[in-house]
C-alpha cells in the first residue's frame, strides 16, 4: 500500500521539499496573522457606536428596507434625525434582506424570543407574533400623538383590546402599464376580465419577444407566486377560505384561476422568473403587470426612463376590489429598551413626521387618513385610477384562519396550480386535490 | 516555526523525560489529549444540538410559547409515516441521490481515463476540468438559471436544432426535464473532484501489472476489466459513499432553481425540512423529518463501515 | 471513448496513419469534454462583460459583441460588495485556520498512534458528518443566543469549522497514512517524542494534505449560506454568499451587474485553487487512493 502511494506522489509530482514547505507555511502564517488582526481592524458597528454614545441607550431597529432606494434613504434620514434631536437614545438601523427576514424572525420566535428592539412585520407574520404574545401594546403611541383616525386595517393587529402594531407602509395591488405600449397598439385599458385577456393578447407578439402581461408563476419563487396569485380570487369576487374552511373549489376561485391560465397562455413570457419579468417590464417588452404601489416609487430610481410612462389601469372587474398589505412596526416584549423604543415609534407616528415619511417613500395609502396631502397625491400621474378609489381588502379577509398558516396554505395552492400551467391538468382537477390537502391542513392545526 | 523553536521543544521534552521517566503514561495519554479538544468542540456544536433536535422531534413546540415543549411521544413520527408526501419525498431523495452518484461518477471515471493519457497541454486541461469544483454554488445557480431561461437561455439554441422543437422548452417546469437538470448540474459541480481522485488511483496502479497482462495477450477491454477496474475498486467504493452524502445533503442548487417543483418532483428531504421548519413554522415535525434523514444517511455510513471491515479482513 | 487506464508514456516515434487517427480522436474528445465543462463559465463571462441589450435577446450572440466594465463600478458603488467580500474572507480564513490546527491533532491521533477508542473516534467523526445541517439550526441558535455569540464573525467561523472539520480530519488522516511507519519508528528510536515526530517529520511530509484541508475548509465557509443568513443578523457582518442572494431577490439589478457579482464572488476561490493546485491534487487524493 505505502509503496503504491509513494508512486502516486511521484506520479503527480507534488512531493514538497522542506524549503517549499516552509515557504507555504509562512504564507499561511501570514494569512493567519491577517485574519487575526482583521477583527480588530473591523469598523464594527458596536464599538464605534459605543464610544460615541457611552451613556445613550441603544435601540436596535430591524427592517428589510434600509437599502431599498428612496424608502431606505427616507428611513435612514429619520433615524439620524431622531438621534440628533435628543441625547438619551441611539436608534441603530439594522438591515436584513427581505428574503431572510421572515426566516430569521421565525427562528428567533421559535427559540423563545425575538431579536431586536423594534421590528417590522409582514401581514402574515404579524398575527403569529401577536398570537404568540411576543409584543408590547402600542396604544400609548396613539394617545401621546392625539391620533383618532387610524385606518381600519389595524383591526387585525388588536388582541384583547390592545393594539400591537402600527402600520408604516400599506401596499396595494393595481394594474400598472406602459403608456407607450398601449398607444402603439392603439388600445385602451380593459374594464372586464374578458376584455383584459383580449387587450393583453393584442399587446403580445411572442416572435418579437413582446408580452402583454407578466405575473410570477414559478414554484421556485413560492413567496412571490403566492403573493401575486392571492389577488386572483378578486375578479369573480371570491375568497380563498372562510374561517377554517378552504374554498378552493368554489366557483369564483376556479374562474379566477382560469383567468390567470388564459393570461398565461396568451400574454405571458412563460417560465420567466421574477427578475426576468421585472427586467422585461423595465425594457418595455412587457406591457403591464400587477404591481404593488410601493414598487412604483422604486421605478423613479431604478428605471427613470420608464417612470414617466407608467399609468395605472382601472381594476377590470366589477367588484373593484384589490388587496392591501399592511406592514406594522412593533416592539419586542423581550427588549431591554421598551421605553426608549416607544419614544422612536411615537416620534415616527407624529402626524407630521408620518406624512413626511410616507411622501418620502412615495407611498399612497395613509394609515392616518388626515395626514394625506392632496397636492402630493396630485403629483403622482400613475395614481388614478388603479390605485385610488379601490375597495381594499386585507389578506386576513380572504384567507380566513389560514392567515396563521399562510405559507403552507399558499404552497398547497401554488404547487397544484402549477400543474395546471405546465402539466395540462384542468383547474377543477387540480383544485380538487388542493381542497383536500387544505382540509387536511385545517384539521391538523385546529 | 524555525529550527530553533523545534530544537527547544525537543530539548525541553528530552530533559523532562530524564527528570521524570514516565513516558509510558504520557504516551498512553497523548492520543486522548489530542482528540479531547475535538470531541469537546464537536460535542458542543454538533452532538448536543443533535440531541436537542432528537428531543424536539418527540415534542410539540408552540411558536415562541412560554409553555415548555409538550411531550407528544411518537406522534410526529406517526404523522410522518402516514403522510404520503413523506414517502414521495423519500423516493425523490433516493432517486436524486442515486442518479447523481451514477452520473457524476461515470463522468468522473471517463474523464479520468481520458486525462490519464499523455497529451500536450495536459496540465492546462486538467486545471480547466477542475473549474466547476472551485466555483461557489450560488454563482453556479445564477449562471444555470440564466442559461436555461425560456426567453434568453443559450441552451435553447441547441434544443432548437432538434427536429420538432419550435419553441424554447421550459426546462425547469417540466417534471422529467427539471429532475434531469438538477442531476446534471449537481454532477457538473461535483464530477471534477471525483475525476481527480480516480485519476490519482489510476496512476497508483503499478505499470508492471499492465505489462504482465499485455504479455498474456489481453485486449484493451480485458486490461480495463482485469487490471484497471480492480485497481481503483476501493477508491470507487469510497467515492460512492462520498457522493451519496454530498448529494443527499444538496440544498442550494435545488432550493434556488426549482424550490422542489414542479409538482414536487425535485423536492428532496432537505428542501422539505427547510419548508416545514421555516416557511410552515412546523418546527417539531421538521425535526422528526430531520431525524429520518439522519437515520437514512447513518445507514449509508453503516454500509461503508461494513465494506471497510470486509476489506480489512481481506488484507489481513 | 475507447480509452483504458493505461498510462502509455511510450517513447515518441514516428506517427503511423493509425496512430495519427488515434491522436486526432483523442484531442477531439478532450476538446469536446473541456468545452462542455468550461462553457457555463464562459457564458457567465459573456453575460458579465457585455451590456444586457445583447444577452437579453434570443438567440443570444455566442461571441462578445462589445466589452464593457461599467457594471463592476456600479456593482461596487451601489452595493457594499467590498464589505461582503471582506466578511466572507474573514469567515473563510478563520474557518480554514481552525480546521488546519484541529485536523492535524485529530488526524495524527487517528493515523499514526495506536490507542483504544481510535475506531470509535473515527466513527464519531463520520456520524457528525452525516446530518443535514438544517436539523440543528434552531438548537444552535438558542445556544448562541444564550452565550451572546450571535452577530459575530468568529462565532460563525466556529460553526463552519465544526461542520467541515470531520472531512478535513479524514483527508489529512489519509495523507498521514502515506508517511511510511518506518520513518516514524526510526525517529522515536532516535529519542523524538511522538509530538516532535509529528512536528518535524509528519507535517513537512504532509504539506499537500494541509493545503487540501485549507482549500476544502475555505471553500466550505466561503459557500455557506444558511447559517450565515441566520446567525449574522446585522448587515455589517453579511458575507458575500448572503449578499449575492439579496441581489437575486432585488429584481431590478441589471443582468450584467448581477452576473458581475457572481463572477467577483467566484474569483477568489478559483484563484486560490489555481495557486495551490499542485499540492491540493496529491493532498486530496492520498487518503482516497489508500481507501
Amino acid at each position: 500500500m505505502s509503496d503504491q502511494n509513494g508512486k502516486m506522489q511521484t506520479g503527480t509530482g507534488a512531493k514538497l521539499n522542506r524549503r517549499d514547505f516552509l515557504r507555504s507555511a509562512s504564507a499561511l502564517a501570514g494569512l493567519g496573522l491577517l485574519a487575526a488582526c482583521a477583527p480588530a481592524a473591523q469598523p464594527a458597528g458596536g464599538s464605534s457606536a459605543d464610544t460615541a454614545s457611552a451613556e445613550r441607550q441603544e435601540v436596535r431597529y430591524l427592517s428589510w428596507w434600509f437599502e431599498e432606494g428612496n424608502r431606505g434613504d427616507t428611513w435612514n434620514n429619520f433615524v439620524t434625525e431622531f438621534n440628533e434631536a435628543q441625547s438619551e437614545i441611539e436608534v441603530v438601523a439594522e438591515n436584513i434582506p427581505f428574503d431572510q427576514y421572515t426566516t430569521k424572525t421565525i427562528v428567533g420566535a421559535q427559540s423563545g424570543q425575538l431579536d431586536g428592539d423594534i421590528v417590522m412585520a409582514t401581514p402574515e407574520l404579524a398575527p403569529r407574533l401577536i398570537q404568540a404574545d411576543l409584543l408590547v401594546p402600542l396604544d400609548d403611541v396613539l394617545v401621546r400623538n392625539g391620533i383618532t383616525d387610524l385606518s381600519s386595517a389595524h383591526d387585525a393587529l388588536r388582541k384583547d383590546g390592545n393594539l400591537y402594531g402600527l402600520d408604516m407602509v400599506t401596499v396595494a395591488f393595481g394594474i400598472l402599464y406602459n403608456k407607450d405600449r398601449y398607444e402603439e397598439a392603439n388600445i385602451t385599458p380593459a374594464t372586464t376580465p374578458d376584455e383584459w385577456v383580449e387587450v393583453s393578447a393584442a399587446l403580445t407578439d411572442r416572435e418579437a419577444q413582446k408580452y402583454g402581461f407578466f405575473a410570477t408563476h414559478l414554484v421556485s419563487e413560492p413567496s412571490d407566486f403566492w403573493f401575486q396569485l392571492e389577488v386572483w380570487c378578486m375578479p369573480y369576487d371570491g375568497i380563498w377560505a372562510e374561517g377554517t374552511t378552504p374554498l378552493l373549489t368554489s366557483d369564483p376561485i376556479i374562474q379566477g384561476l382560469k383567468l390567470f391560465k388564459q393570461m398565461y397562455d396568451v400574454a405571458m413570457p412563460q417560465g420567466a422568473d421574477n427578475p426576468t419579468g421585472y427586467r422585461l417590464f423595465q425594457n418595455g417588452d412587457v406591457a403591464q403587470g400587477l404591481y404593488v404601489s410601493a414598487a412604483v416609487g422604486a421605478f423613479t430610481k431604478d428605471a427613470p426612463d420608464l417612470y414617466p410612462l407608467l399609468r395605472s389601469a382601472p381594476i377590470p372587474w366589477a367588484s373593484n376590489k384589490s388587496i392591501a398589505r399592511i406592514h406594522p412596526m412593533m416592539i419586542n416584549k423581550a427588549s431591554d429598551a421598551i421605553d426608549e423604543s416607544m419614544e422612536f415609534v411615537t416620534y415616527m407616528y407624529n402626524p407630521d413626521n408620518y406624512r413626511r415619511m410616507v411622501e418620502g417613500c412615495q407611498d399612497v395609502i395613509f394609515a392616518q387618513p388626515s395626514a394625506a396631502r392632496q397636492e402630493y397625491l396630485d403629483n403622482l400621474e400613475w395614481l388614478e385610477p388603479g390605485y385610488s378609489g379601490v375597495d381594499y381588502v386585507t389578506p386576513f379577509d380572504i384567507v380566513g384562519d389560514f392567515v396563521y398558516n399562510f405559507n403552507e396554505f399558499g404552497q398547497i395552492v401554488i404547487t397544484n396550480f402549477a400543474d395546471v400551467l405546465n402539466a395540462g391538468k384542468s383547474v377543477e382537477e387540480a383544485m380538487e386535490i388542493a381542497q383536500q390537502q387544505a382540509e387536511d391542513l385545517a384539521e391538523r392545526v385546529s | 516555526m524555525s529550527e530553533r523553536v523545534d530544537a527547544n521543544v525537543l530539548s525541553e521534552r528530552t530533559s523532562q523525560r530524564e527528570l521524570k521517566p514516565r513516558p509510558r503514561l504520557r504516551r498512553y495519554l497523548l492520543p486522548f489529549s489530542l482528540v479531547l479538544p475535538i470531541i469537546l468542540y464537536e460535542g458542543l456544536l454538533i452532538v448536543y444540538p443533535i440531541a436537542q433536535g432528537i428531543y424536539g422531534s418527540f415534542t410539540r413546540i408552540e411558536l415562541a410559547s412560554k409553555n415548555p415543549p409538550l411531550w407528544v411521544g411518537w406522534a410526529n413520527y406517526e404523522r410522518m409515516f402516514s403522510d404520503p408526501a413523506f414517502w414521495k419525498v423519500i423516493r425523490t431523495t433516493l432517486l436524486f441521490t442515486g442518479l447523481v452518484i451514477v452520473v457524476a461518477l461515470t463522468i468522473g471515471l471517463l474523464t479520468a481515463l481520458l486525462f490519464n493519457r499523455p497529451f500536450r497541454f495536459r496540465p492546462l486541461a486538467r486545471g480547466m476540468l477542475m473549474m466547476p469544483w472551485a466555483i461557489p454554488e450560488v454563482p453556479v445557480v445564477m449562471i444555470f438559471i440564466w442559461m436555461l431561461s425560456p426567453q434568453f437561455g443559450v441552451v435553447n439554441i441547441l434544443a432548437r436544432m432538434l427536429p420538432g422543437v419550435t419553441q424554447n422548452p421550459q426546462w425547469l417546469q417540466v417534471p422529467e426535464l427539471a429532475m434531469g437538470w438538477m442531476v446534471l448540474i449537481s454532477s457538473w459541480k461535483a464530477f471534477p473532484f471525483y475525476s481527480l481522485v480516480i485519476l490519482a488511483a489510476l496512476q497508483a496502479i503499478p505499470q508492471e501489472l499492465y505489462e504482465a497482462a499485455r504479455v498474456d495477450g489481453a485486449s484493451r477491454l480485458q486490461l480495463f476489466w482485469n487490471v484497471t477496474f480492480p485497481g481503483i475498486g476501493s477508491t470507487l467504493e469510497l467515492l460512492v459513499v462520498l457522493a451519496a452524502i454530498f448529494s443527499f445533503k444538496q440544498f442550494t442548487i435545488i432550493f434556488l432553481m426549482t424550490g422542489g417543483g414542479p409538482s414536487g418532483t425535485t423536492e428532496t428531504i432537505v428542501i422539505r425540512i427547510f419548508n416545514t421548519a421555516f416557511r410552515f413554522y412546523d418546527y417539531s415535525y421538521a425535526t422528526a423529518l430531520g431525524v429520518a434523514g439522519f437515520v437514512v444517511s447513518l445507514a449509508v455510513a453503516f454500509v461503508f463501515i461494513l465494506m471497510q471491515a470486509r476489506r480489512a479482513q481481506e488484507s489481513a | 471513448m475507447a480509452t483504458t487506464g493505461i498510462d502509455t508514456r511510450a517513447p515518441a516515434h514516428k506517427l503511423s496513419p493509425r496512430r495519427l487517427l488515434n491522436r486526432t480522436a483523442l484531442y477531439l474528445t478532450i476538446a469536446i469534454v473541456s468545452f462542455i465543462t468550461v462553457f457555463p463559465v464562459y457564458w457567465m463571462m459573456i453575460s458579465t462583460f457585455q451590456p444586457s441589450k445583447y444577452i437579453m435577446h434570443f438567440p443570444p450572440p455566442l461571441l462578445p459583441q462589445e466589452l464593457s466594465f461599467y457594471q463592476f463600478a456600479e456593482l461596487f458603488t451601489e452595493h457594499p460588495v467590498a464589505r461582503w467580500l471582506r466578511n466572507s474572507f474573514l469567515i473563510a480564513a478563520m474557518t480554514m485556520l481552525l480546521c488546519m490546527a484541529l485536523s492535524v491533532l485529530g488526524a495524527y491521533a487517528l493515523s499514526s498512534l495506536r490507542w483504544p477508542g481510535r475506531n470509535l473516534f473515527g466513527l464519531f467523526l463520520l456520524v457528525t458528518q452525516m446530518l443535514p445541517e438544517i436539523l440543528i439550526l434552531i438548537p444552535l441558535y438558542i445556544i448562541y443566543r444564550r452565550l451572546n455569540m450571535l452577530n459575530s464573525i468568529p462565532s460563525l467561523a466556529l460553526i463552519d469549522a465544526a461542520f467541515i472539520l470531520p472531512i478535513c480530519i479524514w483527508i489529512l488522516k489519509g495523507v498521514f497514512d502515506t508517511v511510511p511507519p518506518e520513518v516514524l519508528d526510526a525517529s522515536v528510536v532516535d529519542g523524538c517524542t511522538e509530538l516532535a515526530a509529528l512536528w518535524r517529520i509528519v507535517l513537512p511530509l504532509s504539506a499537500p494534505g494541509l493545503s487540501a484541508v485549507a482549500v476544502v475548509a475555505f471553500f466550505f465557509a466561503w459557500n455557506e449560506y444558511l447559517y450565515a443568513g441566520i446567525m449574522l443578523s446585522s448587515g455589517e457582518f453579511m458575507p458575500a454568499s448572503v449578499g449575492l442572494s439579496t441581489l437575486k431577490a432585488i429584481a431590478q439589478t441589471p443582468v450584467e451587474q448581477y452576473m458581475a457579482a457572481g463572477l467577483v464572488f467566484s474569483v477568489l476561490p478559483v484563484a486560490f485553487y489555481l495557486a495551490m493546485q499542485r499540492y491540493i491534487v496529491s493532498g486530496l487524493t492520498a487518503g482516497a487512493v489508500k481507501g
